[in-house]
């Protein structure tokens, strides 16, 4: 599981607006943090810079 | 910097009914656009193949006719069939609006369903006006008359309804 919903929920950010900062839909938002959409790494690092965080905290799964 | 759409996109866009074309619709995209070349494929392929049946049975050029046109329409229904699944599927068409800007959103969208009934209707006007012509009756007869008028407005305040009404169902409120 990613922790774009962690970060967001950090940022008080709703999906509608952190998809507004980043320029996707709403839905590849709700998609990604339901694991359901597998996104770019184009789209990682936006998510990550607007989020304040990097890739490795964002995505890389702890075992 | 906002990036620039180019043609490809655009068309897609207006095809689609998409408001917003990231990667993940346009992987969609991707997708339905492969579902329906290989369905095309078939068909046209199928198509070819019966008509080459007809052809060497020295059957009339009708009936080759009538089975190419019978597979034309079959693949355009297949298309849209296959296009308007997905799109519900996948929600690409979905507008997602701010709570504060809906009823903006409401008013662009009845405008344009207005456009969409002027457009359709001036078609519908154009296109009966001249099938009337080609059974027969004269340019002035057949685009002066008045039940053709009274159907075009008709078809046009129905399609128009139609459409704003699809539209109105795309929104998805967002807070």
């Amino acid at each position: 599981m990613n922790r774009v919903k962690e970060y967001r929920n950090r940022q008080h950010l709703t999906q509608f607006q952190l998809s507004k900062r980043v320029g996707v839909a709403r839905q590849t938002i709700n998609l990604i943090e339901n694991n359901k959409y597998n996104p770019s790494l184009d789209l990682c690092i936006k998510l990550a810079k607007t989020l304040g965080t990097d890739l490795n905290s964002l995505f890389w799964e702890d075992e | 910097m906002k990036r620039k759409n180019s043609i490809y996109e655009k068309i897609v866009k207006h095809f689609f009914g998409i408001k917003q074309l990231d990667e993940y619709k346009l992987h969609k995209v991707e997708r339905i656009g492969n579902l329906m070349f290989m369905a095309d494929f078939f068909l046209l392929l199928l198509s070819v193949c019966i008509a080459g049946i007809f052809a060497t049975m020295n059957s009339n050029f009708e009936i080759i006719l009538l089975c190419l046109m019978g597979f034309d329409f079959a693949l355009v229904m297949i298309e849209a069939l296959i296009t308007i699944v997905c799109n519900i599927r996948y929600k690409l068409d979905q507008i997602d609006v701010d709570v504060n800007s809906t009823k903006q959103t409401y008013k662009k969208l009845i405008f344009k369903g207005i456009g969409m009934a002027l457009r359709f209707g001036f078609f519908m006007y154009i296109w009966m006006g001249f099938m009337n012509h080609l059974e027969g009756a004269s340019w002035q007869s057949s685009f002066t008359s008045i039940s053709l008028i009274k159907s075009s407005v008709k078809s046009g305040i129905i399609f128009g309804l139609i459409m704003s009404i699809y539209q109105i169902f795309r929104i998805k409120k967002m807070k």
